[in-house]
């Protein structure tokens, strides 16, 4: 067994050193990336979500206009949301989970 | 003048004394345990009478803290109160003893209560006040002990003691540095007579100061108590142990974990009274071994506002992490920082300058403690904690504080610390986040009584104990709820109203693994309206949604940190507090539940049809599952079918930018500055070693 859950939706292959899926085990990206890359990505209006609910204003209880979009992470084998940023257009999205693959795969290894 | 700014570096516990190494020798490990607890519990008795005694409405909510301290200034136990006080405090003690305690005009002495709340001797903001006393046997400093809540009101240029509108720390009213307040457990007339004359309402602030004396006292009988059961190097031995082994529990947790970086990215969206626009902030979280770092970046430092914080007010903050989610399981103590390390940017917001305003730092830091959170929560997730993880609080609370001349005829300047209180939590790994589950600072702040807010304040609430419905951030499991109200002005010819500290441009908290964050808050002022002919109709609004339907007249919709107002008698205001954010992928949460969220008015049919997407008949509630797989199913087919391949979005993604009006104060793009970090460690000693090994004080020469 050299596959090791990391998130709810994320696995890392030990052998391989791949991203991949947890719910489809769909390969996403190299280990030592972010996993992002490897997933299809969908630009949201948060108003979809959250439609206003002052009738006028600039801050009617949702994202106002200019402060940012979903940019949502799906599986491209299953279209699982991975994760989501709200982010300011042009942000580059965050490599929030890098981890010390070598650390890794010594403790897994230690372990069996 | 001594601002000691090496005291603001000493937050983590100091190196163990001889004088304490060796009262641990005796130590019997079942004593140890038993007084471990009953000195927990000691700090609960000095809570609970803390929380009954005071009058500000956070005390009486129950959002305070109250600790016992060694002698050197460390947390040795403290209550799941208001945690970052607990930390905060410490750094407060520690200026004490190098200032004072050899200090031949001050001095420290058995009786002696101090008092502060300037962040530049450690503390948080000016409402934020401590009342310290230290624990004495036999002539010889023993212990401290501490007891700290919130004021709503400091003499600030706007009541409140958060003015959105201040500039600067003058701005910001009663600002103390340590003062001694009380000899031979008597208070001084002269010191409580001036902050009586400081602020707007001097009845809270005297009622306040001695509930704070009487939480010190009890806390330093229970250890007088325990000193004559046990003698006093168990008590001094029992304390460093409770520090020792929080510093061992600490490592050997994170030492479970997977090494490497953890990250995340918010926006904060306001630096107070018309300062509105993105703020970037980025946290990281390297773990190695049994240590991590965390590191704080993002926009540069903002100039005449309130929203800058110091360093310390950001580690005392991550308390509120620590000793909440991190470990919920042991009490709490300044232990679990020892292998932790902080490293902030230079020139950005999190090194306030000496003159800034820093008293909405308090909330700045408090959604900055969200990207804390979920880094950390994402390291827990693939360790044997996973069973514990769950998202963060939303961010800072929201509150509208009114302020005048009540029915009473006294002055009076507060909130309704429901609104505050009525924050949801995160969704957790397993189940929904908890509905009104407090506020980031304290998880056992309670909802006071309607009636509570009637008999104290001019206000009538028109709707308030009431879940906000479709703002949690929706998932696998979602957001816990929050609350929203709606309050008339009633029996009195006007209020000044200011509005702070919440978030309206953009939600802040991000979710876990794929959950949405949860609505971002507001308030309005509605005047001229057609209230009394819907209570007549009754057609009274019992949410945010029916007033925005139903009542007519001048809406003034604000942003929440847009600060002070006039209402007039029968004048309207709106006020929300933050739902959770979600976990997990929202097309996997059972339909059962989000049936269940609909029998309890949580989402709308709109939410549970088009986010949610489920299949139900809308008159008895009932799935049709098979409908439901296939309109999932769809959905996922629709999600690849217009998303696009990461290579392929990413290059004109990042040739974008937001619009210029919202970027005033944001920095150089994309990541606010990018100036080096500075390690956030002590430097120097902070006490020689007279002074923390025991010693009576020397013979100095008067500073002044």
């Amino acid at each position: 067994m050299t596959t090791v859950r990391i998130t709810e939706y994320l696995d890392i292959d030990l052998e391989s050193e791949r991203w991949c899926c947890h719910v489809c085990g769909r390969d996403l990206a190299a280990a030592r990336e972010n996993y992002k890359v490897g997933c299809v990505v969908y630009e949201r209006d948060p108003k979809e979500i959250y439609p206003p609910i002052f009738p006028t204003g600039e801050f009617r209880l949702t994202t106002a206009e200019g402060y940012g979009v979903f940019v949502e992470f799906y599986c491209p084998g299953c279209g699982t949301m991975v994760e989501n940023e709200l982010l300011p257009e042009g942000y580059p999205p965050t490599f929030d989970i890098e981890l010390d693959l070598d650390a890794l795969k010594a403790k897994h290894m230690e372990d069996r | 003048m001594p601002r000691d700014f090496e005291a603001l570096r000493h937050w983590r516990p100091e190196p163990a004394t001889s004088r304490e190494t060796a009262a641990m020798v005796g130590l019997e490990r079942g004593d140890f345990e038993i007084y471990r607890n009953k000195m927990e519990l000691v700090c609960w008795e000095a809570y609970q009478t803390f929380s009954r005694m005071g009058i500000s409405p956070m005390i009486e909510a129950g959002d305070a803290a109250v600790g016992i301290y060694s002698r050197q200034g460390d947390l040795a136990v403290g209550i799941m109160g208001t945690q970052l006080h607990l930390i905060n405090a410490s750094i407060g003690i520690k200026w004490m003893m190098r200032w004072f305690y050899e200090e031949p005009s001050v001095g420290i002495h058995e009786g002696d209560m101090f008092y502060a709340n300037d962040p530049l001797y450690g503390g948080i903001h000016a409402p934020d006040q401590i009342l310290f006393l230290p624990v004495f046997w036999e002539g010889e400093l023993v212990a401290w002990v501490a007891a700290a809540s919130h004021e709503t009101e400091t003499g600030a240029s706007e009541p409140g003691g958060n003015p959105p509108s201040a500039k600067s720390r003058y701005d910001e009213g009663m600002l103390l540095s340590p003062i001694k307040i009380a000899e031979n457990y008597e208070l001084k007339a002269d010191l409580m007579e001036m902050m009586e004359n400081r602020v707007r309402d001097p009845r809270m602030q005297t009622l306040d100061t001695k509930a704070r004396a009487a939480a010190v006292h009890i806390l330093e009988r229970r250890c007088h108590e325990i000193i004559r059961r046990k003698g006093v190097d168990f008590l001094v031995g029992s304390m460093r142990r409770m520090i020792d082994e929080g510093i061992a529990a600490a490592r050997a947790k994170l030492s479970s974990m997977n090494d490497g970086l953890y990250r995340t990215s918010i926006f904060l969206e306001n630096a107070g009274e018309g300062k509105y626009g993105l703020i970037a902030c980025q946290v990281e979280v390297e773990k190695r071994g049994e240590e991590a770092w965390i590191r704080f970046r993002g926009s540069p430092r903002v100039v005449g506002g309130n929203f800058n914080m110091f360093p310390h007010m950001m580690i005392a903050m991550f308390a509120c992490y620590l000793f909440q989610f991190f470990f919920w399981e042991l009490p709490a103590t300044t232990g679990y920082y020892e292998p932790f390390h902080f490293e902030f940017q230079d020139g950005s917001f999190f090194m306030a300058d000496t003159e800034d305003a820093t008293s909405l730092g308090v909330a700045t830091q408090a959604q900055v403690n969200t990207a804390v959170h979920s880094c950390m929560e994402k390291m827990k997730f693939a360790s044997p904690y996973h069973d514990h993880v769950v998202g963060s609080w939303p961010g800072t609370s929201s509150s509208v504080l009114t302020a005048g001349v009540g029915k009473d005829g006294m002055p009076f300047a507060a909130w309704d610390q429901g609104q505050p209180n009525g924050v949801g939590m995160g969704a957790r790994w397993d189940s929904d986040g908890i509905d009104v589950g407090g506020f980031i600072w304290c998880a056992i702040g309670e909802f006071l009584d309607s009636e509570a807010i009637e008999h104290s304040f001019p206000l009538l609430p028109v709707f308030r104990s009431v879940f906000w419905k479709d703002a949690a951030g929706y998932g696998k499991y979602r957001g816990g709820r929050s609350m929203n109200s709606m309050y008339k002005v009633h029996g009195v010819p006007g209020v000044a109203a200011v509005s702070m500290g919440g978030i309206s441009g953009r939600p802040l908290a991000p979710g876990l693994f794929g959950g949405y964050p949860s609505r971002p808050v507001g308030t309005a002022f509605i005047r001229n309206h057609n209230l009394d002919e819907l209570i007549a109709e009754h057609r009274t609004p019992s949410d945010v949604y029916e007033a925005v339907e139903r009542v007519h007249g001048d809406w003034e919709v604000r942003h929440q940190n847009s600060g002070m107002g006039m209402l007039l008698e029968g004048d309207l205001y709106i006020g929300t507090a933050p739902s959770g954010p979600g976990y997990g992928d929202v097309l996997e949460r059972d339909p059962d539940l989000v049936m269940k969220d609909l029998r309890e008015q949580a989402i709308s049919h709109r939410t549970a049809r088009d986010v949610f997407h489920v299949v139900y008949r809308e008159d008895n509630l009932v799935v049709d599952n098979e409908a439901t797989a296939l309109a999932r199913k769809e959905e996922r087919e629709r999600r690849l079918a217009r998303a696009v391949p990461y290579s392929q979005w990413e290059p004109a993604w990042l040739d974008r930018r937001p619009p210029q009006r919202v970027m005033q104060m944001y920095g150089e793009w994309p990541h606010g500055m990018s100036t080096p970090l500075i390690d956030w460690e002590p430097t120097a000693e902070l006490l020689d070693e007279h002074v923390r090994e025991g010693g009576a004080p020397r013979a100095k020469p008067r500073r002044y």
